[in-house]
């Protein structure tokens, strides 16, 4: 009973936060809507009991990667942020990546077999280690390399752009 | 806008003489009462209470003791567990709003020491010890500002994304064995989550005040946290790999009997790793030397310029309740929790002392060291303080992988550094004590004669 | 959507080199530093053009703290003049008042009793310790420690009592006036200046320990906002700025005033220890060495000090003959300049007054590019202005 209202709590949560990040046009609104919905959504995770997954949820993507993201939206100026309205050309192909996204998802959710009683196995950290680095391996690997390029592009970027003179301590600087 | 627009007199006279009004404040809110209520029984009540402070301050922790011993021994099992549950909540929160409020006292008391002045020392007779609560009267009387460009939702909201994420660490903190909220088998990482989370709390401040100074602190917490995010969790690792359990109970368990068995004293990876958790926890709460989001000669007070009244309490109520989470972290994982130095004395005593002592240190190198620049900061994290722990967590993986009996000649070597490391901390624990008794015995030599001449009883 | 024109430092076109896309360009954030700002010192206004934590340009505005003391010069006597002098320099107030003692002495060709002379050399050599006290316990707040500032003060307190029972005044002293000092200090004010001066020489070794070679103040000091000596000079730097940048002078040395010809100091410089010379761990340093220098020169003076008169015979309403007079005095900010024009009243007829705070802050938008905005209130705190006498 208190699960099933912990759990529409949590999910009503979520969605309408998903529909206020398409409602806002508030770039930094939209980024915090998105942590409130990760959020919720690690919260329901913490009420299938895997907790293991929960916690790194919140740790990564609220702590890791959404602090990253509101830094760089932070970072725009509050007069200049721009409003995100799409024109009158986006909608139509707009509507129709929608849709076919909405299809897409809608038909695997339909024609997945979902397996009754879906419980974490008990010892769930070990249990994910292990398939990582066993099983996985291969595209864990791979992934360490995207993020690998992602981050000597990220510091490609962010390198100082401003010429220095003389014995100056700012050379080599990185800007945060 | 109305503001200014209240000025222009309204009345035909007025506008004949352009009278010129200050536009009127409006004080809502809980303040109007408190002041009421403070000028109606105020003279009455303070001097009484000032002079039963004694008796009320030891009242009160006799009471507050009795109180939990009772509910824990009788009353709690009797209860159904949600009821159960609020009641432990509550008292936790009871437990971190004093963990705060001494902390804050606390930090003056010893600033104070520190640059041989007295601190607060009127408010509440001994020592000032109410100043915190006088401060927090002071604060909830004050006016709740918000800028007018501020985006208000959000201005509103940060101080409690602060709060609870820090309040929340505390639900996975154990105290000993059976005094803990909930004992889940990811304590660890859900503690390190909360403290993550509460980055949002102040970088939502930061940009929605609006305000340069903000905004520039809310940048420089969301980089160094980022960074420093990593080789905190690396140096927790090397610990976590080393007892194989990500449950705090169970890695306060492991490390039962004596000093000797502490994580701190395993191998000389793990002493380092200590060292470099520590650094690494001063970075996340914004203490100095990293406490450039609020560094006050660089940024007035950076996240948290806009703020006042309650609502700056509440930012700092977070950072004294990080500071005694990431302490509380330290202590479980590497000095032995809840254990005693002495095999057979475990209690949670033990584990507020050490947590304490680990707090008294934050203090203690807040107001003894300058503040770091942000490229420093970053370069200290990146160049140093990642390789290391990455070196810390291999070399420490490297030594259990041969610490046991099918390696004859490294266990001996082991037990060897071990033995060595104990007596090391015991040294440092000597040296310390020591060195404070030295500056206890001396302090009139050290305040100078100029202090003494003045404050006789100083 | 509302177009609003980006203005920037660099036009689009330079920056545009093929390397960075202009899409992805950042624009500048203008950041007003002061009028109340923590680490400005005062009143002191800095607009600052930064990137990031770059900071690419800094301009000061001043003149919040304006008082007319120049005007004012015009309509008081030579004698009232002096209170108006505490408050230019309010942290060095004997410095200032011996300056403008002296260029009225110059002009009026009046002579100094030797104890006077040598008490005027003890008082402003105190002054400068307490000031420098301020300057360095100040630059370390600046570096976000917050001891030695109180460590600092506590030693200040002993030369504002010192002060007081010379004068009776802890800040605002009009201490030296025309012809000499006001009074005679009390009975035992030797001993107990000695005593001071006993107790303060091992503190400086103490603050050296603390904060100046503390790894991470050096780091935050070294190679930064470096001063070369020509830029030194080119600016009009003095005192500790201009000596931080490695050039030896010192007005007490070239051009010697009261009785510093007869006492034996040395001149501390900046060698660049701790990276490029001139840089602002330079001039910090510089200030710290002055203050040993100092105890030497007060050590010298008290043993000269004899029995005598402290007051030459001057009338209560100076009049001074027709002409004109520029005096310059080493101030621990710098030189300290009055140029006096008198047209045979008993008001001067035109002060100009050459502030070294205002000369050295006009080096401020010349180190300040490049720097981090961090680097900033390492620069202010270095440059060591106080607004009193840069807006006068």
């Amino acid at each position: 009973m208190l699960e099933a209202v912990i759990f529409f709590l949590l999910a009503g949560l979520a969605v309408a936060a998903g529909v206020a990040i398409l409602l806002s046009t508030s770039i930094v609104r939209m980024a915090y809507w998105l942590i409130t919905m990760l959020i919720a959504v690690g919260g329901l995770y913490f009420l299938l009991g895997a907790y293991f997954v929960g916690v790194i949820q919140i740790l990564v993507y609220v702590g890791g990667v959404a602090v990253l993201l509101v830094f760089g939206v932070m970072l725009t100026s509050r007069q200049l942020a721009p409003k995100l309205r799409p024109g009158r050309g986006e909608v139509v192909w707009l509507a129709l990546v929608g849709f076919v996204l909405l299809e897409a998802l809608t038909l695997s959710i339909l024609h997945t077999r979902w397996q009754q009683n879906a419980m974490a196995p008990a010892n769930s950290v070990g249990e994910i280690g292990r398939s990582l680095l066993g099983e996985f391996l291969g595209p864990f690997e791979l992934v360490s390399v995207l993020l690998l390029v992602a981050m000597l592009g990220a510091a490609y970027l962010a390198r100082p752009k401003v010429p220095t003179q003389g014995p100056q301590h700012a050379k080599g600087t990185t800007v945060p | 806008m109305n503001q200014t627009a209240n000025i222009k007199p309204q009345t035909p006279l007025g506008q004949a003489m352009f009278v010129c009004e200050r536009p009127k404040v409006e004080y809502r809110g809980l303040s109007l009462k408190i002041v009421q209520l403070a000028t109606k029984w105020g003279p009455i009540g303070i001097p009484l209470l000032l002079r039963f402070a004694w008796g009320i301050f030891f009242a009160a922790l006799v009471f507050v003791i009795a109180f939990v011993w009772v509910v824990g021994r009788f009353i709690n099992p009797l209860l159904p567990w949600f009821v159960r549950d609020v009641v432990v909540v509550v008292g936790l929160l009871a437990f971190v709003s004093i963990v705060a409020i001494i902390g804050i006292w606390g930090e003056r008391k010893v600033s104070g020491r520190i640059q041989s002045r007295l601190g607060p020392m009127r408010t509440g007779a001994w020592h000032g010890w109410a100043q915190s609560l006088a401060d927090g009267l002071k604060f909830v009387q004050k006016e709740d500002l918000i800028p007018q460009d501020a985006d208000k939702p959000l201005f509103r909201l940060a101080p409690y994304v602060a709060l609870v994420p820090a309040f929340c660490a505390y639900l996975a903190i154990p105290f000993g064995v059976g005094w803990v909220f909930h004992d889940s088998d990811v304590g660890l990482l859900f503690v390190l989550a909360m403290l993550a989370i509460e980055v949002l709390g102040v970088i939502m401040g930061g940009w929605a005040s609006n305000s340069k100074w903000s905004l520039y602190g809310a940048m420089r917490e969301g980089c160094q946290l980022v960074s420093y995010e990593i080789p905190m969790g690396l140096s927790l690792v090397a610990a976590v790999a080393w007892l194989g359990s990500l449950s705090l109970v169970e890695l306060g368990r492991a490390q039962d009997g004596g000093w000797w068995s502490w994580l701190l004293f395993q191998n000389p990876f793990l002493f380092a790793a200590f060292f470099t958790y520590y650094i690494a926890s001063l970075a996340s709460c914004k203490r100095s030397p990293f406490d450039l989001p609020e560094g006050e000669s660089e940024l007035v007070a950076g996240f948290h310029t806009e703020y006042s009244g309650f609502r700056f309490v509440m930012f700092f109520f977070a950072e004294y309740m990080g500071m005694f989470a990431v302490s509380a972290v330290a202590t479980v994982i590497f000095l032995g929790g809840w254990n005693s130095p002495v095999p057979g004395l475990a209690s949670p005593l033990w584990f507020v002392i050490k947590s304490t002592f680990l707090v008294w240190v934050q203090m203690w190198v807040r107001w003894t060291l300058p503040r770091i620049r942000i490229d420093q900061v970053m370069h200290a994290c990146v160049k140093y303080l990642l390789p290391f722990t990455l070196l810390l967590f291999v070399g420490s993986s490297l030594w259990q992988l041969y610490d046991n009996p099918d390696h004859r000649l490294f266990e001996g070597f082991a037990a060897v550094v071990r033995f060595g490391l104990g007596c090391l901390g015991l040294l440092l624990l000597g040296l310390y004590f020591a060195g404070a008794a030295y500056g206890f015995y001396h302090r009139n030599q050290l305040v100078g004669q100029m202090v003494r001449k003045h404050l006789p009883g100083a | 959507m509302k177009e609003i024109e980006l203005q920037y430092r660099h036009p689009p076109d330079l920056l545009d080199d093929g390397e960075i896309p202009s899409d992805i360009r950042t624009e500048e954030l203008v950041l007003n530093m002061g009028p109340q700002h923590p680490s400005t010192h005062g009143v002191l206004r800095v607009v600052l053009q930064t990137d990031g934590e770059l900071v690419l340009g800094a301009t000061p505005y001043m003149g919040y703290l304006h008082r007319c003391a120049e005007k004012i010069a015009e309509k008081v006597t030579y004698r009232q003049f002096t209170p108006y002098t505490d408050r230019l320099d309010y942290l060095a107030a004997m410095n200032n008042n011996l300056g403008f003692a002296l260029a009225v002495e110059k002009l009026g060709g009046i002579e100094v009793p030797p104890r006077a002379d040598y008490l005027r050399v003890i008082f402003a050599e105190l002054n400068r310790i307490a000031s420098h006290l301020m300057a360095t316990g100040s630059y370390g707040l600046d570096m976000g420690a917050f001891t030695p500032l109180v460590y600092c003060f506590r030693e200040r307190e002993w030369i504002m009592d010192l002060f007081e029972a010379a004068c009776g005044a802890r800040l605002t002293y009009s201490y030296i006036t025309i012809g000499g000092v006001r009074e005679d200090v009390p009975e035992g004010w030797g001993d107990k200046c000695r005593e001071f001066l006993d107790y303060f020489e091992p503190k400086i070794a103490e603050y050296n320990d603390l904060l100046s070679f503390n790894h991470i103040f050096i780091n935050r000091t070294g190679n930064v906002g470096i001063c070369p000596p020509e830029l030194a000079v080119a600016y009009g730097l003095t005192g500790p700025c201009l000596r931080g940048s490695g050039l030896a002078w010192d007005l007490r040395k070239a051009t010697p005033y009261c009785r510093y010809h007869e006492l034996d100091f040395d001149i501390p410089v900046g060698h660049g220890e701790n990276g490029a010379v001139g840089d602002c761990w330079d001039r910090y340093f510089v200030r710290v060495q002055e203050m040993v220098q100092s105890v030497r020169i007060i050590r010298q003076a008290l043993d000269k000090l004899a029995d005598g008169p402290v007051q030459a015979k001057v009338p209560r309403v100076v009049k001074l003959p027709a002409g004109e007079v520029y005096y310059e005095v080493e101030n621990p900010r710098g030189q300290l300049g009055f140029h006096l024009v008198s047209d045979g009243g008993t008001s001067p007829y035109r002060l100009k007054i050459r502030g070294p705070s205002f000369c050295n802050l006009s080096v401020l938008p010349v180190l300040a590019p490049n720097c981090l905005l961090a680097d900033i209130a390492a620069l202010l705190g270095s440059i060591d202005v106080v607004m009193g006498e840069v807006d006068r």
